[in-house]
């Protein structure tokens, strides 16, 4: 395993086990020290503090679980629904091929993330609401992507001689076609994931999916842009556990690809 | 005579995450001034790594040793830039798929007149013009609309004519051409084939010919070396290869070729798979085939020695064992032309299509594409039956409408007694018992199984949905592998750990899992090494003795053909053409079409290699 995608794994698995029992370890995220505001890294706040003195690091901290939650669900919404339609759509082909590559080019062609912010400040907010559009106009993509694949996959002889011997449509999709797809799939998955992530940050950075005063990785962005000169690090911290998450995720969904497909 | 080139104790080493692994070791070619040198050998056996290591054209971390000598030169020391003015003008390189070497979005005239202009400095448009007519008039293309046409618009011969027009723009003198013709139809091969010779004697250039097909190599080379494992096994003039080989490997390859003119009562294969290279390299690497082995060819690895004038062994037991093989040939030889067809019986046919039309529509209001028109065929009970045609002669369409991978678009088709086709029944039941009667094995072995599946997993699953007990499945699944065969334990392998005779035993096996009563074999020895095919061929004619089964035997190779089959079809642009006993098809053949097919076979007129 190469020393980056080692690093990746690491980092990944550090993300996780915070998310997971980081806040019983941390101090609150919430507790306010107006007699302690901006303040720069120290041996009390390893992070430094925000406007309103709390902790950044146990901000951070807490905002893990929310950080990769929302994109999971992205990625997951998009790993499952994609490999049924669009294997179902790129092995049928015909009208049906036909009828669902027209509806997903025509939300392709929409502006996505637009339309997010719009409905979700129209709808009033809410971290759910942006997860479920996101959801909604990234699967989109990935569709088209395994549909491409199948449509590949079909003309290799293994899918016919399973027909030939009798193996019925749906067998033939989902225990023929669908293991060949699992490197394309781990690869869309880190790409839709990463994607989520930074979405979802911008969202919340812009003050939409995220509670006011939650938390979060992209509202904590937001926030500490009033105080770049008192404690940089407060803007700086969430903004590498973001890129440093996406880019660790995506590594590693290369080095699946490439395993697997033998590269 | 001078040697333009010098290969010595080349070997060529790949450093990766398993270490050093050897790919050709001690490899030695000399190719003399406006000689024709062939280079034969089974896939993987290195022929074409050491056409790359010539062009220095090789992928990156491969440790190569050894000297390759140019004209005294040695290219292994010469930089890229010394490479670059050498390749083309110097040494040019013809490859197999034309489609991949021209460039897709020029013309053919322009990538002949690319290297023209490096050829003919200071040459105006006119002239370039006038001279890449003039090339593309030399490989036969006398057309001169042709020059503009882009690669997709032309067929493969004529693609293959163009890329080698291109390769001798810079009037090279050394053509390397590996598997020049094995891309192409066999009419074409001929063509092809007899065009290079014919350029090769007009411009006195060397050639170094790379096939794996020996018959290529008689017809055109005047010495071959044989590649095994990535070793030079042996190396003589093709004449005397051909009539006393003095290796054990280079005797099978010459048996194994299933002859043309006659019906083998016993066709000699090698046993096992080819080994990978390096995992023989402190043995004889053909030892563990080879039936003449003894201890001391576990040992150590035998050198390639000079036995004779102009003959060279990596045998280090010829001298003990020539008479054996000779005898052995022999007496191969004398079981051949014992063999004789079985009585043709009134047989009560199995398949039967009348008047069979299959036509496909194209997108865009093109015309109708016509694959099949008015086909009639019958295969009696246990009966062996082929056909035989080029690409696009409709042939596989005929297959895949025989087990229902497709439809007939007009005309009868029966098989055991109900009818199948446009007029006749065509739901899921009627589409059950068509599979039941026919099953069908296909070309390629390397994409027909599932990468994913094991080997059992894909046979069981066959049975299970074709309503066998899951009880009895395990059984079956061994007796299915045993029928092919291969031992129990592969049930458990993935097809990428077998080799591609044993891929193609599973598919079989799969194929019988169903029960058919006619097996449609799609070119099922094709994409395998000679040395396999006629282990393979020999399963065919052993599941027909035991089982009963009939076949409908598709090839485009007329020596294969004959070994197995009784009545031949042959089919030429969608139509049947001619039609009889193998044995008078191929020896008295009525239609202009089969008698070209059986010319362009290469060494058919007994062209003798010239020396």
């Amino acid at each position: 395993m190469p020393g980056p995608v080692w690093l990746s794994f690491v980092f990944v698995g550090l993300v996780i086990f915070l998310a997971l029992i980081g806040p019983n370890f941390a101090q609150s995220p919430y507790d306010q020290d107006l007699f302690a505001i901006s303040l720069p890294p120290s041996g009390g706040h390893w992070l430094g503090t925000d406007e309103l003195g709390r902790d950044v690091l146990a901000r951070l901290v807490t905002g893990t679980k929310t950080a990769i939650l929302g994109p999971f669900i992205v990625a997951a919404f998009g790993l499952i629904v994609s490999a049924v339609v669009g294997i179902y759509a790129g092995y049928s082909g015909g009208i049906v091929d036909s009828l669902i590559m027209r509806i997903v080019d025509f939300v392709v062609a929409l502006p996505g993330l637009l339309i997010a912010i719009v409905l979700v400040s129209v709808l009033g907010g809410g971290y759910w609401l942006a997860i479920a559009v996101l959801s909604f106009l990234n699967v989109q993509g990935d569709i088209r992507i395994v549909r491409g694949a199948a449509l590949k996959e079909r003309r290799l002889t293994y899918v016919e001689a399973a027909r030939a011997v009798g193996v019925p449509p749906h067998r033939v999709m989902f225990w023929h076609i669908l293991p060949n797809l699992i490197a394309l799939l781990a690869a869309t998955f880190a790409i839709d994931f990463s994607g989520a992530l930074v979405a979802l940050a911008g969202l919340a950075f812009l003050g939409m999916g995220a509670e006011i005063g939650a938390a979060e990785w992209g509202s904590m962005l937001a926030e500490g842009q009033a105080l770049l000169f008192g404690n940089p690090v407060a803007a700086m911290a969430p903004a590498l556990a973001i890129i440093l998450l996406a880019i660790s995720v995506n590594l590693i969904g290369d080095w699946i690809y490439d395993r697997y497909t033998g590269q | 005579m001078s040697n333009i080139l010098q290969i010595k104790r080349l070997s060529i080493q790949h450093d990766g995450p398993q270490g050093l692994r050897t790919l050709l070791s001690d490899v030695e070619i000399t190719v003399g001034e406006a000689e024709t040198i062939g280079v034969v050998g089974e896939s993987g056996s290195g022929k074409s790594l050491t056409a790359k290591a010539v062009m220095q054209l090789l992928p990156p971390h491969l440790l190569v040793q050894g000297a390759i000598h140019y004209r005294g030169e040695d290219l292994l020391a010469a930089g890229e830039r010394r490479m670059a003015a050498l390749r083309g003008s110097d040494i040019s390189l013809l490859m197999q798929d034309p489609f991949t070497m021209l460039d897709p979005l020029q013309t053919c005239g322009a990538q002949v007149a690319e290297g023209l202009k490096l050829a003919m400095p200071g040459a105006t448009r006119n002239e370039l013009h006038a001279e890449t007519l003039r090339r593309l008039g030399e490989v036969g293309i006398r057309d001169p609309d042709v020059a503009l046409r882009y690669p997709f618009q032309m067929s493969g011969g004529m693609r293959q004519r163009a890329a080698m027009a291109a390769a001798l723009a810079r009037n090279p003198q050394l053509l390397i051409a590996d598997e020049p013709s094995t891309a192409l139809d066999v009419t074409t091969q001929a063509e092809i084939l007899t065009l290079l010779k014919s350029l090769q004697e007009a411009r006195g250039m060397a050639l170094l010919l790379i096939t794996h097909d020996l018959r290529v190599a008689f017809s055109v080379c005047a010495r071959v070396n044989v590649f095994y494992a990535g070793r030079v096994l042996e190396s003589a003039p093709a004449l005397s290869l051909r009539s006393r080989p003095l290796h054990p490997y280079t005797l099978g390859l010459l048996m194994s070729e299933p002859a043309l003119d006659r019906r083998a009562s016993l066709l000699a294969a090698i046993p096992g798979t080819v080994p990978v290279p390096d995992s023989v390299t402190t043995s004889c690497a053909f030892a563990s085939r080879c039936s003449w082995r003894q201890n001391v060819c576990a040992i150590a690895r035998p050198p390639l020695a000079e036995v004779a004038p102009a003959r060279t062994t990596a045998c280090l037991r010829i001298a003990i064992i020539a008479d054996a093989m000779e005898n052995h040939r022999a007496l191969a030889d004398q079981s051949v032309a014992a063999a004789s067809l079985p009585a043709p019986a009134k047989l009560s046919p199995l398949l039967e299509i009348r008047g069979g039309q299959k036509t496909f529509d194209s997108r865009g209001g093109s015309p109708l594409v016509i694959a099949l028109r008015n086909i009639d065929i019958v295969v009696g009970a246990n009966e062996s039956v082929g056909i035989v045609g080029e690409s696009g002669s409709g042939k596989t369409t005929l297959g895949r409408c025989v087990v229902g991978l497709e439809t007939l678009s007009a005309g009868r088709l029966t098989l055991d007694g109900a009818e199948y086709g446009p007029g006749g029944i065509r739901d899921r039941q009627a589409r059950k018992i068509q599979r039941r009667i026919a099953q069908i094995v296909f070309q390629d072995p390397y994409s027909s199984l599932n990468p994913r599946h094991t080997i059992g997993g894909t046979l069981a699953e066959t049975l299970s949905v074709n309503d066998v007990a899951p009880a009895t499945i395990r059984a079956r699944v061994g007796e299915l592998l045993d029928i092919v065969g291969l031992p129990q334990a592969y049930a458990s392998r993935y097809p990428r750990q077998l080799s591609g005779g044993e891929r193609q035993r599973v598919a079989i096996a799969r194929a019988l899992a169903v029960g058919p009563k006619l097996l449609v074999c799609d070119e099922p020895v094709s994409a395998l090494d000679v040395s396999v095919q006629a282990q393979i061929l020999t399963l065919f004619r052993d599941l027909r003795a035991r089982l009963g089964i009939s076949y409908l035997f598709i090839t485009h190779d007329l020596a294969v053909v004959r070994q197995v089959v009784e009545r031949v079809y042959v089919m030429h642009r969608a139509e049947v053409v001619e039609e009889g006993p193998v044995d008078e098809v191929l020896s008295a053949p009525r239609h202009s079409y089969t008698r070209q097919l059986i010319r362009s076979i290469p060494g058919s007129q007994d062209e003798l290699p010239r020396t």
